[in-house]
């Protein structure tokens, strides 16, 4: 039906998952609705992400001839002249278009879309959509012939490995649970994306959540579950509104249900809404959020694969996982294992943060460098400052520092580093990040996070976090470092679950590259990135300072004095570092050391 | 089983067990843990139970992880012991709590002052004594001259005065010295010989401690009595020699030798000791006064402190009189000066170059002085010595300033040019301190190296373990350390006592561990702000003697204090110490692993104490989130009240929604609190003090009901214990409920009857035992005068033991020719005891736990043993909700286990008869019944199936309100083939109970085979806790020891047996209890443990007796008719053996001796002699009775096989089990719903109610 009217008229799609919401695609998509009513005449539907959140809200015109244009940064008081322009007066506009006619084609031209082959493209509350382009075919082609060891072949063969983090092979994980004993099994999407600054998951569901359910659907039938969760945090509510739609749309077109496609196969997908507790991505913890119970991880083995949900059977993937399900089983193992390297195939999505100049998400093969995703796809540091080193994994992952760009996107080479592949997060760093800072940060998260039951996550990462405070505030010795660094190291090999075992990460790798940045906190009692506010002092420059009392105006604690058109000085004493004053000041002549 | 290799020792081990198991069960290591939990599932919380696996990187938690083959394992490498140490660590940086007080903290001997000042506050003087002489043999003197470091640290001094401490332990050793002292028993003696040179309290301490380890201490003393400086630094007006004498002489007594005027240097040598001995404790003290350094001092008159108070109390004539200048602050120079007020001076002047407050002396002791006119000269100090022909004249002064502090912190007194000034005087004593007179060390003539000195005069020892560098010579007190204070010499005196033990045994040089104490100091400063709230109260004061009266005699000035004085000061302790400190496993593991709680110290969790619960007290600070409350309460007691709360660094378990504890579902059996392994959740106690003190262990079965449950009473005397439940054996796997663990609450405090009563001019009043039975004699001769034998009656409550039922029933069968024996209690509870008689031959259980254990299904009728026996309900809870068991529930009321039951039907009340006689009908329609079992086993089936097996299902369904198709259901499960079925039956539960219910229950399972069947049976469960013992013993009117019915043969068994002709039963005096009490035929009654006039039928009954013996606990409404009352013990003083619903026949001893002085099988022995003129009232002993007992009952302590006896035949006449038809009620029961009460009123309710106590 969509396709039909393409044809004749033109196909305006407003990306309305939550990047696009957030920097206001709704008004945008209301204004369209309104030309709409005044008679223009156009198809409007929303799409999820295509991965440029950087350039939201960005509106997607297909001219119905093949020919579609993307804009950027569409206010609703620019869709009149768009309208105008674009729909009525087939003009595109040049100077508001992000790609279509030659620009910024990097940002894709590096990309490999597998996962994300549809986010951005279709409308995510049409089913229709999703099997126009080919959705539910892996389903059918199951289901028509192969057997579960056939669909767990293909999983093997594909290479893929376990995307939230953790990164054992798919393939084995369904092997592992396929050859349990017992009826029941279950299956379950882990949706509990927590890692800070990471949202891959999240656009994969608002974006195209029926190629998770299908990646699911196969996974049922591979290991033998009839019944599976997708437990999705509860505050991702557009990500559960679309995968509920999703749900009962499958089941109306007979996808999942009794029965699926006539077959003996039946299936049932339940979404079950997280509290928001990080720790609850762990798979124990999860399970037992699932049952009911406090989300707690408890000691494994037994593996869930053993004894999961209500004891049974249980394969846990992530969003990402599945979402690569549907398209190795179309195109088969070997085609997915085309992409990487020896023991990383396919391709990642990567949560693009911090201070990249393109920040969103992007869809890379295993193999390509870290140096490549930022310069290359995401078009290098914001401002052009110096790029100091990334963050990868989250809370759980560590910094790889500049000197180490080259490494590859690869499990083996990045766990070389101290980082982890993780969940796909990339925090990017430049030169006014401070390391002891960036270790706090994260430190701060898993500590409020940690679900307090093993002593080493509970008060071992609460002290390293004082430790780090105390660092930041210029109190630190060198005892303190000491202490740090062995406690770290303690709380890694004794803590129960993944969080606390991989919480000192971030501090330990940024030890490692950046010794010299805790040194001088501690030595010195000066943070060079200036971001420590307790060792930064803020001096007005006397030769630039005009005199224009700004500074003085947004002081909240009146410690700037000065007359207009005279030099003005802050008094230290009073100064709470608020850094207002530099932030205000037009002249530059608000100096930080 | 698998191989692994644990600390380089290869092992085969099952590889379904943990590490942790594993090395506790093969003894290789006790891997320390705080969360593991053996009737738990693996948690993984604390983490500290770490061990090393090769090839891994991690640290494993040996309580949660398997071994696998060929697996490698280390338990104490240094990176295990290094992350343990870290976790306590860490554990211990937010544990915001005190291990002791500060008081024990700050004394230098570690006595615990909180554990005696408790005791003393509860008059347990002796215990106290015995408390504080394990750290300090000298109460009585420490009483007096203590320099209470204690009271400087008490909390108290934030709010108001510190505690009057060492004032009580003076009353608490005195008390104790005047009356019976305690003593110990020192071990047998072991021959070492150990030298102690110097008598005074270091040396008699450190040969106490050694006498008392069976080692042979000889005490050199150059004087020529023992004491040292107690005896002679000491004025007798502060501790009166008599004082001093009784505690050495304790001492002394023990075995320890003394050789006086002995001088080591003179008498003796170093050399002689060390060949003689095989180590010499060198404690000589500080005895020489130190000169003041000024020109003159040697004249006439000028005397040294510590001389001089030597020679007075020598008695030797100093001559000290007329003006008299003392010099120095320190206590001998108030000691001095005072001392020569008492001889007679006419003024004492006390210089001291420093002002009164940086007096070193004790507070007190400078007011007495101020008291008595003492002149104080503050900033002044000696500058020469003015004499005349060699006789002093004058001393020359100088004034001082107090310039920049020194190196101890006061302000260094610095003179004031051309100050000086002169002070005429006839003597001037100097008291400015001693040191230790060494020449007997230093003239040794030995080749050896010689003992090593110190630049101040004293000899070097090792801190903590006093050795010299002279091998096995030990040394300590003021010759080590300076002069100090008596309880350091006595805390060094243990120590060196210890080292020297350990130094003999192994060769080495040891220090006695100290022990681990969390401090809330560790974490944050102490203030005022951290108190709890308590009301302010002021310091008793000391009564003295007046300072006009004191200044002319020796006589001791302290008077000491009253009674009511020591109770009011004892309480005033705020127990700052925790109440887990003796049995905290973190306390444990912290000082083994040499914790520092200030590594890591951060940010810290601050809660208040939650007192509101009637039971249990909940201190957050103290927990470390192990979860084993929060895993018993959830899944072994499927309660779950507690919870773990928030994330992170700020998780904490609590009672869900922010409640108080006992707001929640909380049914208080503080099973919480036996797994706590620190003191986060405690017991309330019912004593005004918590102790905690070390307690006696005494194995015990509760008394509350009759699962029989092992307690382990907890006992430091008779009136000061607690119940836990630790033991771990069956029944109960040390569960308990709240009665259980919280029902003796009951047994202590006022209201017990002590001592016993009798009734005189229509009073009753306190009696000798002699009075007493001299009445009882009387009381049953005159009604056997007036109306012949058999008049009498006897009950007894089936809480009483086996032993004292059997003897009771014996004597009312034999020297009161009656068979008119039994319990009220059974007559009030409305219960047929003897339902099943005619079907089963006895109304009793027909099987066992193990045979619970192993069935299928679980079928409840008019029970509910989640709250009427609980322990044993938690397991039927446990069973059905995780164990797989099927369940059927049929009771009118939602009971704590129809939730989890496969089918709950819930009758009308009281309809439950109709509901079993339809399912039965079903149940032959559906052909469950088992014909096999039915022709084989029993009899008159056809005849029942006639009647009962007919019931309509739709009339039963009407009657009863239960839906046709349910009662199918229920007979479709039932008639299973194959299914294992346990039936539950509460004999005294009334709130569901039925007309017929329990016969047509029996019915039902004999319809199915389920009774005398392999794993099948019928369970009869009562409240009271030996119900089952008293059948068993014959204590009914209807039974005979062994739980015989009468008959002849039986009855001539027992007449051989007892020797005696038995006519009462002969006679055809079989009759209802009731019935015979009714009749008026009864004219006596002894009544032992009963209140029947709680009843006011019956206490009209029991009114028209015209005599009566009742024996109790408790005055009740039968105590106050009686005409003797006797004191009966609990079964916490009493022993035996008590029988519960399953056969189990248990044993239980006392603790400590009975109140009265006698137990109660003591009475009814004592009773049944007097009323036959003792002819044939033997003493019963315990094993009198064992033996006999064991004609008639299983042998006590095994696992009875209850099933056992119905396998092959029945206990009736044929052997076959007896169809009957019965009567059926088909109108609902009115039935009020018992009231529903809050916690606190319902447990004591219940209690009281089992007590009988109003």
């Amino acid at each position: 039906m969509a396709t039909e009217t393409a044809k004749a008229t033109k196909t305006v799609m407003v990306g309305l998952a939550t990047c696009g919401i957030s920097a206001g695609g709704e008004k945008v998509f209301e204004a369209f609705q309104e030309e709409l009513q005044n008679g223009t005449n156009f198809v409007l539907r929303e799409t999820g992400c295509v991965g440029m959140c950087y350039r939201e809200v960005l509106v997607n015109i297909s001219n119905g001839d093949g020919k579609s244009y993307l804009y950027g940064e569409v206010t609703p008081e620019r869709v009149k002249r768009i309208v105008e322009e674009h729909i009525k007066g087939d003009q595109p506009i040049e100077e508001w278009l992000v790609s279509g006619e030659g620009k910024e084609v990097g940002f894709f031209d590096n990309q490999v879309r597998i996962v994300l082959r549809n986010c951005g493209v279709i409308d995510p509350g049409s089913i229709d959509e999703y099997i126009e382009t080919g959705g539910y075919e892996a389903l059918r082609k199951v289901l028509s012939g192969m057997t579960d060891q056939d669909v767990i072949k293909e999983v093997l063969e594909s290479g893929l490995r376990g995307r939230g983090g953790g990164g054992f092979p798919t393939g084995k994980k369904w092997e592992l649970t396929n050859k349990q004993p017992g009826k029941k099994k279950y299956i379950i999407c882990n949706a509990d994306e927590g890692d800070p600054g990471a949202f891959m998951d999240r656009s994969i569901l608002e974006g195209d959540p029926h190629s998770v359910l299908e990646g699911m659907i196969i996974a049922g039938y591979a290991i033998g579950a009839d019944e599976a969760y997708i437990y999705c945090r509860a505050e991702y509510p557009k990500a559960v509104a679309r995968l509920r739609l999703a749900i009962s749309q499958a089941k109306r077109k007979g996808f999942l249900g009794e029965k699926i496609l006539g077959t003996e196969f039946s299936f049932n997908i339940k979404v079950k809404e997280g509290a928001g507790a990080f720790v609850c991505g762990e798979e124990t913890a999860l399970i037992a959020s699932i049952e009911g119970h406090r989300g707690m991880p408890r000691i494994r083995p037994p593996f869930p694969a053993q004894s999961g949900l209500w004891g049974k059977p249980t394969n846990i993937n992530n969003v990402e996982t599945y979402a690569n399900v549907p398209w190795i089983i179309t195109n088969g193992g070997k085609a997915y294992a085309a992409y990487g390297t020896d023991n990383s195939k396919g391709t990642k999505v990567f949560a693009m943060a911090g201070k990249v100049r393109r920040t969103g998400l992007v869809e890379v093969p295993m193999g390509i460098s870290i140096h490549d995703i930022i310069f290359n796809v995401c078009g290098g540091i914001h401002n052009d400052r110096e790029f100091k080193a990334v963050q990868m994994g989250g809370p759980s992952g560590g910094c790889i520092p500049a000197s180490l760009s080259d490494t590859q996107i690869d499990y083996q080479q990045i766990n070389k580093t101290g980082a982890i592949m993780g969940s796909g997060g990339m925090v990017v760093m430049d030169e006014t990040t401070c390391m002891v800072d960036v270790a706090k940060f994260f430190l701060t998260f898993t500590q409020a996070e940690s679900c307090g039951k093993c002593t080493f996550c509970r008060i071992g990462t609460k002290r390293m976090l004082e430790i780090l405070e105390r660092i930041t505030e210029g109190k630190g010795t060198f005892e303190d470092l000491e202490t740090l660094e062995k406690l770290s190291e303690q709380v890694k090999i004794a803590s129960l679950c993944g969080l606390g075992q991989t919480a000192p990460n971030p501090v330990l790798s940024t030890i490692r590259y950046f010794r010299e940045e805790y040194e001088a906190h501690i030595r010195d009692k000066k943070c060079p990135a200036h971001v420590c506010a307790s060792l930064v002092t803020y001096y007005i420059d006397d030769e630039k300072c005009n005199g224009c009392t700004l500074c003085a105006r947004a002081c909240p604690t009146d410690a700037i004095k000065g007359e207009k058109k005279e030099l003005h000085v802050i008094d230290q004493d009073l100064c709470i570092k608020c850094g207002k004053c530099f932030t205000v000041c037009n002249q530059f002549a608000v100096v930080k050391d | 089983m698998i191989n692994i290799t644990i600390n380089d020792k290869q092992i085969t081990a099952d590889p379904n067990k943990t590490i942790l198991q594993i090395c506790h069960e093969n003894k290789l290591d006790e891997i320390p843990t705080l969360c593991y939990d053996e009737k738990l599932e693996p948690f993984g919380a604390c983490f500290l139970c770490v061990v090393e696996v090769e090839g891994m990187p991690r640290l494993l938690p040996s309580c949660a992880t398997k071994p696998w083959d060929g697996m490698k394992i280390q338990t104490r490498s240094p990176k295990v012991v290094d992350a343990r140490k870290t976790c306590l660590e860490l554990i211990v940086s937010n544990h915001y709590a005190d291990c002791f007080g500060a008081c024990r903290l700050n004394c230098p001997a570690d006595v615990d002052i909180q554990g005696y000042l408790s005791l003393t506050y509860l008059g347990k003087y002796h215990d106290a004594v015995q408390l504080i002489k394990e750290k300090n043999p000298f109460p009585s003197v420490c009483g007096r001259v203590c320099t209470r470091k204690c009271e400087l640290a008490c909390r108290r001094k934030l709010i108001d005065d510190a505690v009057g401490i060492d004032y009580l332990k003076r009353f608490t050793a005195d008390k104790d010295m005047m009356e019976d002292m305690w003593t110990p028993e020192p071990k047998p003696r072991n021959g070492h010989k150990v030298a102690i040179v110097g008598g005074g309290p270091a040396g008699l301490t450190a040969a106490y401690y050694l006498v008392l380890e069976g080692y042979e201490p000889t005490v050199f003393e150059a004087l020529p009595e023992l004491g040292g400086m107690l005896r002679y630094g000491i004025p007798e007006y502060r501790l009166p020699k008599a004082i001093l004498d009784k505690e050495i002489k304790w001492i002394t007594d023990l075995g320890v030798e003394v050789k006086t005027n002995t001088r080591l240097g003179v008498d003796i040598t170093l050399e002689q000791l060390e060949k003689e001995y095989e180590s010499v404790f060198v404690g000589l003290g500080a005895q020489l006064a130190k000169s003041m350094g000024v020109s003159n001092e040697h004249v006439q008159n000028v005397l040294g402190g510590v001389d001089f108070l030597r020679e007075v109390a020598m008695g030797t004539d100093t001559g000290v009189k007329g003006r008299v200048v003392v010099v120095g602050g320190g206590n001998t120079a108030i000691d001095a000066a005072r001392t020569s007020l008492r001889l007679g001076a006419d003024e004492v002047i006390l210089l001291y170059r420093r002002t009164r407050k940086e007096m070193p002396a004790n507070e007190l002791e400078i007011v007495a002085a101020e008291e008595e006119g003492i002149n104080f000269k503050f900033l002044a100090a000696p500058s020469n010595i003015i004499s005349s022909g060699g006789k002093l004249k004058s001393i020359e002064c100088i004034e001082m300033e107090l310039g920049e502090p020194d190196a101890s912190g006061r302000r260094r007194p610095v003179p004031k040019k051309g100050s000086e000034f002169t002070l005429d005087c006839d003597f001037v004593i100097s008291a400015i301190g001693q040191e230790a007179d060494l020449k007997g060390i230093e003239n040794g003539d030995s080749e050896d190296e010689e003992v090593e000195l110190s630049k101040w005069h004293t000899i070097i020892a090792a801190e903590g373990s006093f050795n010299t560098n002279r091998p096995g010579v030990f040394a300590g007190g003021d010759v080590v350390t300076g002069p100090a204070d008596a309880i350091d010499a006595i805390a060094a005196g243990r120590m060196a006592a210890y080292a020297i033990q350990r130094y003999i045994e192994t060769g080495h040089y040891e220090r006695l561990r100290p022990i681990f104490a969390s401090r809330k100091d560790n974490l944050k400063e102490f203030t005022v702000e951290d108190m709890c709230e308590a009301p302010t109260s002021q310091r008793s004061t000391m009564p003295e003697m007046s300072p006009q009266d004191r200044v002319k005699t020796f006589q001791e000035v302290e008077l000491g204090f009253t009674e009511e004085q020591v109770q009011f000061e004892a309480c005033r302790c705020m127990e700052c110490g925790c109440d887990a400190s003796l049995a905290c496993k973190l306390q444990d593991y912290c000082g083994e692993y040499n914790v520092d709680q200030t590594k890591y110290r951060g940010e810290f969790k601050r809660f208040k104490e939650d007192k509101r619960h009637p039971y249990i007290t909940l201190e957050p600070n103290k927990c470390i989130n192990c979860g084993r409350c929060v895993r018993t309460c959830a899944d072994i007691l499927d309660v779950a009240a507690l919870g773990f709360v928030n994330r992170g660094f700020k998780t904490i378990v609590k009672p869900a929604m922010e409640k108080a504890l006992a707001e929640t579902n909380c049914i208080s059996c503080g099973n919480c609190v036996d797994v706590c392994p620190t003191g986060a959740i405690v017991n309330k106690l019912p004593y005004g003090r918590s102790g905690p003190w070390v307690m006696e262990k005494v194995t015990n079965v509760c008394n509350f009901c009759s699962v029989g449950c092992n307690v382990e009473i907890n006992a430091k005397a008779a009136d000061l214990f607690y119940v836990t439940g630790s033991s771990n054996s069956e029944p109960n796997h040390g569960e308990l409920c709240v009665k259980g663990r919280y029902g003796y609450q009951q047994l202590i405090g006022g209201g017990r009857i002590r001592r016993p009563l009798i009734r005189k001019g229509g009073e009753l009043v306190p009696a000798t035992w002699d009075e007493v039975w001299k009445r009882y004699e009387e009381g049953l001769k005159d009604l056997r005068v007036e109306y012949g034998g058999g008049k009498m009656m006897v009950t007894a409550s089936p809480k009483l033991t086996d032993e004292e039922l059997y003897l009771a029933g014996k004597m009312a069968r034999t020297t009161l020719e009656t068979n008119s024996i039994g319990s009220f209690q059974r007559l009030v509870s409305g219960a047929d005891y003897h339902a099943l008689d005619g079907i089963l031959g006895t109304t009793s259980s027909t099987c066992g736990s193990k045979e619970v254990e192993a069935a299928d299904m679980l079928l409840f009728v008019n029970c509910d043993p989640f709250k009427e026996n609980p322990v044993l309900g938690f397991k039927l809870k446990r069973m059905i909700k995780r164990g797989g068991k099927q369940a059927i529930v049929i009771n009118s009321s939602d009971i704590g286990l129809s939730r989890h039951a496969t089918l709950w039907l819930d009758p009308r009340r009281g309809t439950s008869t109709t509901l079993l006689n339809g399912i039965i009908a079903q149940v032959i329609r559906e052909g469950g019944a088992d014909a096999d079992f039915i022709a084989q086993r029993t009899e008159d089936f056809e005849t029942f199936k006639a009647s009962v097996g007919t019931t309509d299902i739709d009339e039963a369904a009407s009657v009863t309100g239960v839906r046709p198709e349910k009662i199918e259901e229920c007979a479709r499960l039932l008639s299973r083939k194959g299914l294992k079925v346990v039936a539950f039956y509460n004999l005294e539960s009334r709130r569901d109970r039925a007309p017929s219910d329990l016969r047509a229950l029996a019915s039902l399972m004999l319809t199915t085979g389920r009774i005398g069947t392999d794993g099948n049976g019928l369970v009869v469960l009562t409240e009271h806790a030996n119900s089952r013992g008293m059948d068993m013993v014959g204590f009914d009117q209807l039974l005979l020891p062994g739980g015989e019915g009468i008959n002849p043969k039986s009855v001539g068994k027992l007449s051989a047996v007892w020797n005696d002709d038995l006519d009462c039963l002969k006679n055809g005096n079989v009759g209802s209890l009731q019935r015979d009490f009714e009749s008026g035929d009864i004219k006596g009654a002894i009544i032992l443990g009963e209140n029947p006039a709680i009843d006011p039928e019956l206490a009209a009954l029991v009114e028209k007796l015209e005599f009566l013996v009742v024996a109790d606990m408790f005055m009740t409404e039968t105590t106050k008719l009686a005409d003797i009352v006797l004191p009966l013990n609990s079964y916490v003083e009493d022993e035996g053996t008590v029988t519960n619903w399953e056969g189990r026949r248990q044993r239980i001893s006392p603790v400590g001796k009975p109140l009265s002085g006698m137990t109660n099988l003591e009475i009814v022995t004592r009773m049944m002699q007097l009323s036959d003129g003792g002819v044939r009232g033997a003493n019963y002993t315990h094993e009198h009775l064992a033996k006999e007992l064991s004609e008639f009952l299983p042998e006590s302590n095994g696992t009875p096989d209850t099933a056992a006896n119905f396998k092959l035949r029945f206990p009736t006449a044929s052997g076959k089990a007896r169809f009957e038809i019965y009567p059926v009620q088909v109108k609902a029961t009115e039935v009020a719903y018992p009231k529903v009460l809050v916690l606190e009123e319902r447990t004591d309710a219940k209690l009281q109610q089992l007590f009988g106590v109003r």
